[in-house]
């Protein structure tokens, strides 16, 4: 599989919360070779099913990466211009940004800004409020009345960039660099034996409610979950303690939200596969899928393996693509040895009260 | 109709204690459903019978309200709260409460104080208190854990009503209006009402949890954007008909309810909204969550002053939303392509 | 006959066990439990359940909770001189930590929280805010980076190091049954003092009815050990047991204050609604009719604030959950301070409720 094409691919598709629909297509089509079969449910996750070998019952893990980019609504119409609403993220990137309204057709638009000649000393010394911007398609209001409608949804426009080396840029990495790393390693397991039924999700509206994780979960109740997402790369101005070099290979977390032995099996075979890898502390909400995951259906144990990147929700995220084919390899040789031995060591275990404590 | 949304703003209900108004509701549906239920958190299910061919859809209006909980008392005989559910500080002074016992009380606060917000984002504010005009503590016939909900009077103002508690006993009574009228619906419908919305929409993630729903949705108000120098860009506008919600803070409604919503509006030309705010969720975004997901949206009464003393709302709008309750539940298609 | 020793309750408070990482806690209080009930398992997230037959007076469900977590930190980063960085895992409260003393990793090693003496900080404004958390460091001894990592590990979690004791009159042996009053001070009696409550309860006499007692993962970070187990049962009430704030402290020198809800020694403190739960008012009112009855004396918890174990047994179903505490002062800070009257008025009371239901 060409890794850094299907990521252009998957990366360009247009899928905001709660409307991934293009996405979602694309990537069931992309599934379609590596799955017996591939599905759309009720709320837009894509499930694609490849059965491990030996009899039934047998083992089901669930891959989930995020099918979602972030995305703005448009609020009202103001003449020629868009009012919009965003949820929950940096706004300071709106400024000056180009963007694609999915109004009748996909529209080019920006959000500009005041020119810096006539600005006032204050509004220098800050940035603009949300409620201060709008969307300029560069059209006529009649026109914008035709094509655009109150609720209709708008996605960054950042186009795929390879950078120096294995680096490239682009939106929303978050989170299709990991659907493709999905993509990736239902590829490799063409050619390698799993015990368990591989359970592929690409998810829907993680970057708004968790939707999509809870409702797969409770659907499909898999034995043992890996949520795959991004993570942060260091960068000036970030602290050590919580970030990633990049091109460090996949951070696989550690911490409550995640079941200890699933932790520590990850680590074990990136350690012995000589696959580069990191620790990922997460004392508490891991803010991913698997926060969902870990108590849907009565407790899922789940694990979480992120890639570190650079900028993250912006159009220019920014990405080591080795860090796919590491993390792919290291989820292929997880889901090759994820069988009924493999469930019973997830489960706790009562001291053996003949022995006297400790 | 304005009769019985008179009685239902006017009953006793804050958040964890519905029990008035469940019974209110109960007596006015009793005679229209096929079977009725209460669950054991207090919501009030009351189930009209399709003829087998169509989904099994869940209807719900919250029927709680904000309230105040008595969180310490003073010698003196004033009583410091806490809010269940968000409190505007605007809504506060000088505004009269009552207790469920029947006390009635007005709150101020601390002079000096700077008022702020209470509610559920922030812990209780000891700056503002409950005067019921007791002598000292001993008075009192309220204390520690009693809940206060505000005196809000209703005035028909001919096309337009204003009163409080249209948040969302107007949704309560769309329900009530749209059971007496529906007639023919292929679809098993469940119309609910639930509680403890206000304090994080407990109510409808257990009974979606429980009734297992095909589709799911709710009736609820949303802040009108067309007062004079609006906060926020909000296009709703009172009279311009129910609204179809797009998106809020808590969900985006499913495509297909969305769609269909429209649909069912243009065919039977009824005037409506598309819907998006930056703020906000209701009871719709907890049943869409439900097991392995339910399809959701919301119809909402375009509504200015929200959680104060005084909400104003367009009886259009109201009928509007009857009528476009009562054809999408009776369409055929809803989840057609 | 109790089951509760001075040293059980030492052993409870002292153990570390933070969200996730309640295994030594849960092995102590599977030992203790397991001559009592007839069932015990752990789930899939680690809870702790034991079952225990009732007399077959009646057919009801009912479920006890108290969890084994207590707030903690994990260590983020292990530094070149030895320092070790760590974020939080629970909500510690931030003002109580510079100079503390802490247990880091299975081994327990003893650590300190560093503090900047007061001679060499500049700035005036830094004694005005508490510290974060990102600018803290334990201290374990060790000489450089090298040395500490062959010690401790990342992700390893470090809880407060307290000494649990008893603040008399008139200290007991240790063995002996668990006096009926006095103070106490220690860690984690949120909610170390809810499962001797429901170790307790457990192990006495049978309910009417049958009994499931969950000891709870990771409620301080969001009740998630409850939300598990909660889709999966239905009972018809659940009691949760607590440890609670307890503000009575007294305000500004030279001010009056408003009188505290919760005082130290007024009995278990009842939850009438907090941040996540409403208690419903029948359950409620049952609770005080029966404390009423049989002169129980019990308060009520400051409302509306905190969240409980119910809130998550109660959102997939709304099973009907009181929430019974015993009041502590300062938790969440590295010791806090309970009354055992208070203690075994809450056991008294839950158990009243139970064969009264």
């Amino acid at each position: 599989m060409d890794i850094k094409q299907t990521l252009a691919q998957l990366t360009q598709a247009r899928g905001p919360s709660g409307g991934e629909g293009e996405a979602a297509k694309l990537v069931a089509l992309l599934m379609q070779p590596l799955c017996q079969e591939v599905t759309i449910d009720a709320v837009g996750n894509v499930v694609g099913i490849k059965p491990g070998t030996g009899p039934e019952p047998r083992p089901k893990i669930m891959l989930m990466a995020h099918l979602d980019e972030i995305h703005l609504t448009v609020s009202a119409i103001d003449g020629a211009f868009l009012r919009f609403v965003e949820n929950g993220y940096d706004p300071r990137i709106l400024v000056g940004a180009q963007v694609i309204v999915l109004g009748r057709e996909p529209l080019p638009g920006v959000i500009g800004d005041l020119p810096p000649h006539i600005m006032t000393e204050k509004e220098r010394q800050r940035m603009p409020d949300l409620a201060e911007m709008v969307i300029d398609l560069g059209l006529e209001a009649e026109q914008v009345a035709e094509l655009v409608r109150v609720g209709d949804q708008v996605v960054l426009d950042g186009p795929f960039d390879e950078l120096l080396g294995h680096r490239v840029a682009s939106k929303a990495l978050d989170d299709r660099l990991l659907v493709a790393t999905i993509l990736a390693t239902l590829d490799e397991l063409q050619r390698v034996s799993h015990p368990c039924d591989v359970i592929a999700v690409a998810s829907v509206q993680e970057e708004f409610s968790g939707l999509g994780a809870t409702t797969a979960s409770w659907a499909r109740r898999p034995d043992a979950a890996i949520a795959l997402d991004v993570t942060f790369a260091r960068q000036p101005g970030v602290r050590e303690a919580e970030t990633f070099p990049l091109g460090s290979g996949p951070a696989i977390a550690m911490g409550p939200n995640l079941h200890p032995h699933i932790t520590q099996t990850l680590l074990d075979m990136a350690e012995r596969l000589e696959i580069p890898h990191e620790i990922d502390v997460q004392p508490a909400r891991t803010g991913t899928d698997a926060w969902g995951i870990q108590v849907a259906a009565g407790g899922i144990p789940s694990g979480l393996v992120s890639i570190p990147i650079r900028n993250m929700h912006t159009p220019v995220e920014v990405v080591d693509v080795k860090d796919v084919a590491r993390t792919a390899r290291l989820l292929t040789a997880f889901l090759a040895q994820a069988d009924h031995d493999f469930l019973d060591s997830l489960t706790y275990r009562l001291p053996d009260f003949q022995e006297a404590a400790p | 109709m304005k009769s019985l949304i008179k009685q239902l703003v006017e009953t006793y209900g804050p958040s964890g204690f519905e029990d008035a108004v469940r019974e209110l509701i109960r007596a006015q549906v009793e005679p229209l459903a096929d079977d009725i239920q209460v669950d054991a958190m207090g919501n009030l299910f009351a189930l009209k019978r399709g003829d087998g061919s169509g989904r099994r859809i869940m209807v719900a209006a919250h029927m709680d309200e904000i309230g105040l909980i008595v969180t310490q008392v003073e010698d003196a005989g004033f009583l410091r709260f806490s809010g269940l559910g968000a409190i505007p500080p605007k809504a506060l002074l000088g505004t009269r409460v009552r207790f469920a016992n029947g006390a009635i009380g007005v709150i101020s606060h601390d002079g000096g104080a700077k008022p702020e917000i209470i509610g559920r984002d922030a812990p209780d504010m000891g700056r503002w208190f409950i005067d019921v005009g007791a002598k000292s503590r001993d008075d009192l016939t309220v204390g520690v854990g009693d809940v206060a909900a505000f005196i809000r009077p209703f005035d028909d103002l001919g096309g337009r009503l204003l009163g409080g508690g249209f948040d969302d006993r107007i949704g309560c009574a769309v329900l009530i209006e749209t059971m007496k009228r529906l007639e023919n619906s292929p679809h098993d419908v469940i119309f609910t009402f639930t509680v403890q919305e206000e304090v994080g929409l407990r109510g409808a993630r257990v009974a979606a949890f429980g009734m297992e729903p095909e589709i799911a949705l709710a009736v609820d108000v949303a802040p009108a954007g067309d007062t004079p120098h609006p906060e926020l860009p909000i296009a709703l506008k009172l009279g311009a008909g129910p609204t179809v919600k797009v998106e809020d803070y808590g969900m985006i409604s499913h495509p297909k309810v969305r769609r269909a919503l429209e649909r069912v509006a243009q065919e039977n030309d009824i005037p409506y909204q598309l819907e998006v705010l930056p703020l906000g969720s209701t009871d719709a975004a907890a049943m869409q969550a439900a097991r392995s997901g339910v399809m959701a949206g919301a119809i909402s009464i375009p509504s200015r002053y929200t959680h104060l003393t005084a909400e104003m709302i367009d009886m259009d709008d109201v009928t509007g939303a009857v009528r476009l309750l009562t054809a999408y539940l009776t369409d055929a298609h809803l989840t057609d392509a | 006959m109790s089951i509760l020793t001075l040293d059980l309750l030492k052993r409870l408070s002292e153990t570390p066990g933070g969200p996730g990482d309640e295994a030594a806690v849960r092995d102590i209080i599977a030992r203790v439990v397991h001559p009592h009930v007839d069932e015990l398992s752990i789930d899939s997230m680690g809870n702790l359940i034991a079952r225990k037959r009732g007399t077959g007076a009646s057919s009801k469900q009912v479920a006890l909770a108290a969890h084994m977590d207590e707030v903690a930190f994990m260590i983020t980063k292990i530094d070149n001189d030895g320092l070790l960085h760590v974020a939080a895992s629970g909500g510690i409260n931030r003002r109580t930590l510079l100079g503390k003393r802490v247990q880091v990793g299975p081994e327990r090693l003893p650590g300190v929280i560093s503090v900047r003496p007061p001679h060499l900080v500049d700035d005036p404004e830094e004694y005005r805010k508490p510290p974060k958390l990102q600018d803290l460091v334990i201290d374990i001894g060790a000489k450089n980076g090298d040395e500490a990592k062959s010690k401790v590990k990342r992700g390893q979690y470090a809880v407060f190091r307290t000494p649990f004791r008893f603040l008399g009159p008139d200290e007991p042996s240790g063995d002996a049954a668990l006096p009926r009053s006095g103070r106490i001070s220690g860690k984690a009696f949120d909610d170390r003092l809810g499962c001797a409550a429901l170790i307790e309860l457990l192990a006495g006499e049978p309910f009417p009815f049958d009994v499931t007692g969950v000891f709870t993962v990771q409620e301080e970070i969001g009740l998630r050990g409850a939300l598990a187990a909660g889709s999966r049962m239905t009972p018809d009430a659940v009691f949760i047991l607590e440890g609670t704030l307890c503000p009575d402290l007294p305000g500004r020198w030279g001010q009056e204050t408003t009188p505290p809800t919760t005082r130290l020694g007024h009995g278990p403190a009842l939850t009438t609604a907090d941040r996540s739960h409403i208690t419903p008012p029948r359950l409620l009112q049952h609770l005080l009719r029966t404390a009423q009855a049989r002169d129980i004396p019990y308060q009520f918890k400051h409302p509306n604030v905190g969240g409980t174990d119910a809130a998550g047994f109660a959102r997939y179903t709304g099973a009907p959950a009181a929430i019974i505490s015993t009041p502590a002062r300062y938790i969440h800070s590295p010791i806090a301070i309970a009354d055992l009257t208070d203690f075994w008025h809450g056991v008294e009371l839950v158990r009243a409720a139970m064969e009264t239901l």
